[in-house]
């Protein structure tokens, strides 16, 4: 099941029903959210269930013995035994947690590559290649009890003591498939608690999902047939022109798609009184690759800063207040996470290079502005943002070719074919008014956060009602005529 | 969240205003693309639980086409022999067979409390065939495959599929028909996946596009050609004759008549080439397995009282004038014998079509 497909339309309301109609209590809430993702998992796999529930019950118990009183208060509680001991527990839960997603997710590509390494050195396969079926969410939900864990070490969470406020803050449906990721701290709290119905929080739950949905079924899924699947299958055989149209149309589908869920799922979540955390914030308005990381897929990147390059950088390894590395680590980490494959290793690469690189180059300018003001006045000026901003899209750009193309040589047929090397071929599809909408929608998404974006915003929310009802039913009229058949599953859920 | 304070009046007045903007929108768009409603396999149902028929006629679409003949039956008998149609979108044989067993059985062998058939007045099963049906399942035609979720399945056989496979694109098919059941009337949920509502925006924004549709009209016809002559290749695959012999069996096995009728062709499309192959072989073979099997023949592929504009765009299908004239024509000739209120299949001598495609 997907938030996206009709079956949601059947499934969500029941669900809804049950949850406010049913007692005011967080433990029944909480009930019917875990059945309500029990039975959204087993819609993708059942038999992979048990996975899921074997992790929660390891990082729970984890948790638990990290926060065990003989642990945690008391005169013991800095003893060196006590720290080794909650190490240990720490390691072991953590071990547990990312051994399952490695033998799940990477043990299949290190096995492959290891094989690969020996016969090219002309020895025989060591390795068995393993092709497991992948638990639905995995790169999710670890991230989530692994993040849990490290809160609860690091005492700035108590541990979860409620097993199924935990079970529905790892597991919950909305988040399941494609994120947010969320933390322990913003989350448990408001698991802990009954929820209340507010107009308010009603309204805005169905107006970001009824955005989202717009942003991945009308755009995402338009573009990806007609635009980017056929070029980037065959890159080789088109002109430059339709390659640099199918890159930015990549882009442009993988926001809607990735965003497009992120809000389906908040907008889900704050429809059952939660609010999950934001994951987009208008990223194609960065003018700086650190600053487009701030704003894309927010909920891993502050993840990846907050539990590794954080602790890497300010602990008391060789690591140690060299960031540039950090960014490295931290951006191969990430690229790995997205996938096992090596296309994903040179995507996270060459963000791990670029940020360090602008680190560096951000470090001397600054050193300048301090020496000279003329600088300060340079970098607020026109000609240097609008320069910065194509730099970081440019750049944002370019990296999608190996974050998209199945292998490296036909990421290399691409970015060649970029260049004026490629094919003849064009799109045979002529782009009418869908393609133009698809643009424009983008565009108007993004420049409603900037100039008198945010007060035309404002000014929509306080048309009176009717007015408002008018356009979210003219909305829904275009969207059941426009959107195409057939929802194709989300991009991020794959990884 | 964003927004000033809400109040429960103003949100729910909202969601009515919306809900009426969408109402009035499908209103209005019943202008360019009105649903169409059509009998389908649980509605077929319906009607014979509560009609007890005398006849049945399963087929693809093509089984409409029996309502029709169903009305001229009734009125020639005054009401005494009744034909329900039984439309499995798509054809085939092996989806017929399924059908047969899950859904029209259970009606047909339904008891009282005594042990008494519940409806004993079925005599008569025509079944609406082309050499379409008698072709294998093509695994890159998901149309044909999904048919039975997407027009059969009840609620049991979509929980039975999903708790077995999870929720697969081919059992999505079974909740996508109960969305368009319960939107019946709905413009924008029946025009989904068949572009009539944006081709009747476009004509009104650009006017008809007569030379397009011209191409499009060559283009049609010329893969419709080629699909009906390449069919020669594919003709009584295995699995699809079993089905078929499963059907025949099971209703001859309880006294009930059986009849192919096969179903006409819209001639101006059909090429010389697919005459000779395709039409020719299938009518001659299939003529050879109704007599194998002792049930009646009627071949209509080309003897017909129709002309190309009886036919439907889609070239495949009859328009219900068509279907007026059709009905009046079979049963003052080939299924005449329905008009008599034949009995049980007792005596099992088949009757051989004349003309026809061979």
């Amino acid at each position: 099941m997907s938030l996206a497909g009709l079956e949601f339309a059947f499934f969500f309301p029941v669900v809804f029903l049950l949850y406010w109609l049913g007692p005011h209590r967080a433990s029944w809430q909480n009930a019917v959210l875990m059945l309500a993702s029990a039975v959204f998992y087993a819609t993708w796999d059942m038999s992979l269930l048990a996975v899921l529930a074997g992790a929660m019950v390891v990082s729970f118990g984890a948790g638990l013995a990290l926060g065990a009183p003989s642990l945690e208060e008391g005169p013991a509680a800095d003893d060196t035994t006590v720290r080794r001991r909650r190490r240990a527990i720490l390691a072991v839960a953590i071990g547990a947690e990312l051994g399952l997603l490695g033998v799940f997710k990477y043990a299949g590509f290190f096995a492959g590559s290891l094989n690969a390494l020996l016969s090219a050195a002309g020895l025989p396969d060591m390795l068995p290649v393993l092709r497991l079926a992948l638990p639905l969410g995995i790169s999710y939900t670890t991230l989530i009890q692994v993040g849990y864990l490290l809160e609860v070490y690091w005492r700035r969470t108590p541990a979860c003591r409620d097993p199924l406020a935990y079970a529905t803050f790892v597991a919950f449906f909305p988040q399941l498939l494609a994120g947010p990721i969320v933390r322990a701290p913003g989350m448990l709290r408001q698991y802990g608690a009954a929820r209340l119905l507010s107009p308010d929080v009603l309204a805005s739950g169905a107006g970001a999902f009824l955005l989202g949905f717009a942003m991945k079924a009308f755009v995402a899924d338009w573009l990806s047939p007609r635009v980017v699947d056929p070029v980037f299958a065959n890159p080789a055989a088109y002109t430059a022109g339709t390659l640099w149209l199918s890159l930015l149309g990549y882009a442009t589908q993988l926001f809607c798609d990735f965003a497009g869920y992120s809000l389906m799922a908040i907008g889900t979540g704050r429809m059952f009184g939660l609010e999950l955390p934001e994951n987009f914030r208008y990223p194609f308005l960065s003018k700086s690759l650190a600053e487009f990381w701030r704003r894309w897929h927010i909920s891993l990147n502050t993840w990846l800063f907050d539990y590794l390059f954080a602790p890497l950088t300010t602990g008391r390894s060789w690591f140690r207040g060299r960031a540039g590395a950090g960014f490295l680590v931290v951006f191969l980490v990430s690229g790995l996470w997205h996938g096992a494959t090596w296309t994903f290793v040179l995507w996270g690469l060459a963000h791990g290079v670029a940020l360090a690189i602008h680190h560096t180059y951000d470090l001397w300018y600054k050193g300048r502005c301090r020496k000279d003001r003329r600088y300060v006045a340079w970098r607020k000026a026109g000609p240097y943002v609008l320069a910065s901003w194509a730099v970081t899209q440019l750049f944002f750009l370019l990296t999608l070719i190996p974050f998209r193309a199945p292998d490296l040589s036909a990421a290399s047929a691409f970015a060649t074919g970029l260049l004026g090397f490629g094919g003849q071929s064009g799109l045979a599809e002529r782009f009418g008014l869908q393609a133009a909408a698809c643009v424009l929608f983008m565009l108007f998404f993004h420049l409603l956060e900037v100039g008198r974006g945010p007060a035309l915003k404002q000014g929509f929310l306080a048309l009176p009602a009717p007015l408002r009802g008018i356009v979210y039913g003219l909305i829904l009229a275009f969207l059941m005529v426009y959107v195409p058949v057939g929802a194709s599953t989300f991009i991020y859920a794959q990884f | 969240m964003p927004g000033e304070q809400r109040h429960w009046g103003s949100v729910i007045l909202a969601g009515l205003c919306a809900l009426t903007t969408l109402a009035a929108v499908d209103a209005a768009l019943h202008l360019v693309a009105p649903p169409k409603p059509l009998l389908e396999i649980d509605e077929a149902m319906d009607g014979y639980e509560a009609g007890d028929p005398t006849v049945l006629a399963i087929g693809s679409s093509h089984a409409r086409s029996f309502i029709a003949v169903d009305r001229a039956l009734s009125q020639r008998t005054g009401g005494t022999q009744h034909i329900l149609s039984v439309p499995v979108e798509w054809g085939k044989y092996t989806p017929y067979a399924w059908v047969m067993q899950h859904r029209v059985k259970p009606i047909l062998e339904e008891t009282d409390a005594s042990g008494a058939l519940v409806r004993d007045s079925l005599r008569q099963v025509l079944i609406v065939t082309e050499w379409w049906d008698s072709t294998s399942l093509d695994p890159g035609t998901g149309s044909i495959t999904m048919a039975l979720p997407a027009r059969a399945w009840q609620w049991t056989d979509f929980l039975a599929d999903a708790l077995e496979n999870g929720l697969t694109p081919y059992n999505q098919n079974f909740l996508q028909r109960i969305w368009r059941e319960r939107w019946s009337r709905s413009s924008l949920v029946q025009d989904r996946g068949y572009g009539n509502i944006t081709r009747g925006i476009k004509e009104a924004l650009r006017g008809k596009d007569v030379e397009g549709e011209k191409a499009s009209y060559v283009t049609r016809l010329k893969g419709w050609q080629s699909m009906v002559e390449e069919g020669v290749d594919r003709l009584f695959d295995p699995d699809q004759v079993r089905s078929l012999e499963e059907i025949i069996d099971y209703f001859k096995g309880r006294g009930i008549a059986v009849t192919i009728v096969l179903y006409p062709r819209m001639p101006g499309t059909l090429s010389q080439k697919a005459k000779d192959t395709t039409l020719r072989q299938f009518s001659a073979r299939m003529n050879a397995f109704a007599q194998e099997h002792l049930v009646r023949f009627v071949d209509l592929t080309l003897r017909h009282p129709l002309t190309d504009d009886d036919f439907e765009t889609d070239f495949d299908h009859i328009t219900p004038e068509g279907n007026r004239r059709l009905a009046e024509w079979v049963l003052d000739r080939d299924l005449a014998f329905l008009v008599d209120g034949a009995g049980r299949d007792t005596a099992g001598s088949p009757t051989a079509g004349n003309g026809g495609a061979q």
